[in-house]
């Protein structure tokens, strides 16, 4: 697996996925909801996002319904998109940590307050 | 109502993506802009649009690109810029022994004046081209190759306007250098030409040129020259071959017909895809020679003895321009049609197996 910087939507569907299995439109309003209303996926992007990680194996199909007569599938992170997501996470935590540290040395942290 | 006019407009739109991508996500797709759509919404909005033109358009490119990174079209690469490499070096060499041997009764008016840097350049760089492809340096061979190509643009592009003959002369030579870097720029395991052609493939395309070649440049050299204080003399003459018996011009064209052989040879053994897909990559150059030859004949008959330059109006230099790539993509898709075929009649085959009639 290649080891480049997930891209912001492709980081946010994984997260999205890694709370539970979820169908498409869910995954658009998880989105909205864990990146404070920023970034709103549209169908195209989305499942743009979706092939690209099903192909890769990091995640697959849960189940599929038919809700209203309109299909509904479930995607869910597989082990491989766990271990994907733990280390972009540990990446990005690394990332900000020096970052934040650096700032703070050089005082130009008002209130050195680091989430 | 209002709900399924605006299914239909998604589904145009959704028409952009490449049919694999809709066959899997299609009805998904549609779910999803329906729920996300607005309570008496009759068309898509501005920014979905967008979205899904898009989307299927990267779709549709990636689908077209990952067709190129298949291992059938690496291997034809691979060996079609090493042999296109070889056959543009043999043409280099021709041109350049054509020049150092000289035949010594000729008058000093009607002799060449020897050969200059570029002459050489040629011979050196092509030779260096399959030298470094074939020793697991393709960068280096690619980069070569697109020195080549980009010489030829320097020095013959300018004639465009005042020389159009030496021009379109050498424009297969162009497409074939065009073919060989863009071949050998196609990401290939490294060495990956000697591993796919084998020992003795690889020999008959090494000796097919210059074998060719020698056998041009013996011709010429033991040219019966034309001596004025024996008067006439019986000599066959056949496309510029010249021999002093008609048993010379067939032995000289048996030769030919052998080196032909062996190149031919080394590559129809080669597995059909590769075989298949070497063909397609060639075939802009032959399309180009075939347009010069014949549609432009008539051009380069007329220019040829007008006393001036006849310059080729625009529609004939876009003709030269269109004639390659259009070959290139023609042979593409018919090679995705044959084998999606041949795969269907194989999973037919397969079906027919798995469930006998009756």
């Amino acid at each position: 697996m290649t080891d480049s910087p997930l891209r912001e939507p492709t980081f946010l569907v994984l997260t999205a996925l890694a709370e539970t299995p979820r169908h498409g439109y869910a995954v658009i309003e998880d989105v909205l909801r864990i990146s404070d209303g920023r970034v709103r996926l549209r169908a195209g992007t989305l499942y743009a996002v979706l092939d690209r990680l099903r192909t890769d194996g990091l995640i697959e199909v849960d189940r599929e319904e038919v809700v209203q007569s309109r299909l509904r599938r479930y995607y869910r992170l597989t082990a491989l998109g766990a271990t994907r997501l733990a280390d972009e996470v540990a990446r990005l935590r690394r990332n900000a940590d020096t970052a934040g540290r650096r700032l703070r040395a050089a005082g130009l942290l008002p209130g050195g307050g680091m989430a | 109502m209002s709900a399924a006019e605006l299914e239909r407009r998604y589904r145009r739109l959704l028409a952009v993506h490449p049919w694999e991508h809709r066959r899997t996500y299609e009805e998904e797709m549609i779910a999803v802009l329906l729920a996300d759509a607005r309570p008496g919404q009759t068309r898509p909005g501005f920014r979905d649009t967008v979205d899904l033109v898009g989307a299927g358009l990267r779709a549709r490119l990636r689908v077209g690109a990952r067709g190129f990174t298949e291992p059938a079209w690496a291997d034809a690469a691979a060996v079609t810029g090493v042999l296109v490499a070889l056959v543009l070096c043999a043409a280099a060499g021709r041109n350049l022994l054509d020049q150092l041997l000289v035949d010594p009764s000729l008058p000093p008016p009607v002799r060449p004046a020897g050969p200059d840097l570029v002459d050489w350049l040629r011979v050196a760089g092509w030779a260096a081209v399959a030298v470094t492809a074939l020793a697991g340096l393709p960068r280096v061979a690619a980069a070569l190759a697109w020195a080549g190509v980009a010489g030829w643009a320097v020095l013959v592009g300018p004639g465009v306007v005042d020389q159009p003959t030496y021009v379109v002369d050498t424009l297969p030579q162009f497409a074939l250098a065009v073919v060989a870097a863009a071949a050998l720029t196609v990401p290939a395991p490294p060495r990956r030409a000697p591993a796919v052609l084998g020992p003795r493939r690889l020999a008959a395309l090494v000796a097919g040129p210059v074998v060719a070649v020698a056998l041009l440049e013996l011709n010429r050299v033991t040219r019966p020259s034309f001596d004025p204080m024996v008067g006439s003399m019986v000599y066959h003459s056949f496309h510029g071959l010249e021999a002093r018996s008609e048993l010379g011009i067939w032995l000289y064209l048996a030769g030919f017909a052998a080196a032909a052989l062996a190149v031919l040879v080394a590559v129809a053994t080669l597995t059909a895809p590769v075989r298949r897909r070497i063909a397609v990559l060639l075939a802009p150059v032959a399309a180009l020679a075939l347009v010069i030859d014949t549609a432009l004949a008539g051009w380069s008959v007329s220019t040829m003895h007008m006393g001036h330059t006849i310059p080729l109006v625009p529609a004939q230099w876009l003709m030269l321009v269109l004639v390659p790539p259009v070959a290139f993509l023609a042979g593409v898709l018919l090679v995705r049609r044959r084998e999606e075929t041949l795969r269907m009649v194989a999973l037919g085959r397969a079906a027919d197996r798995e469930s006998p009639a009756g």
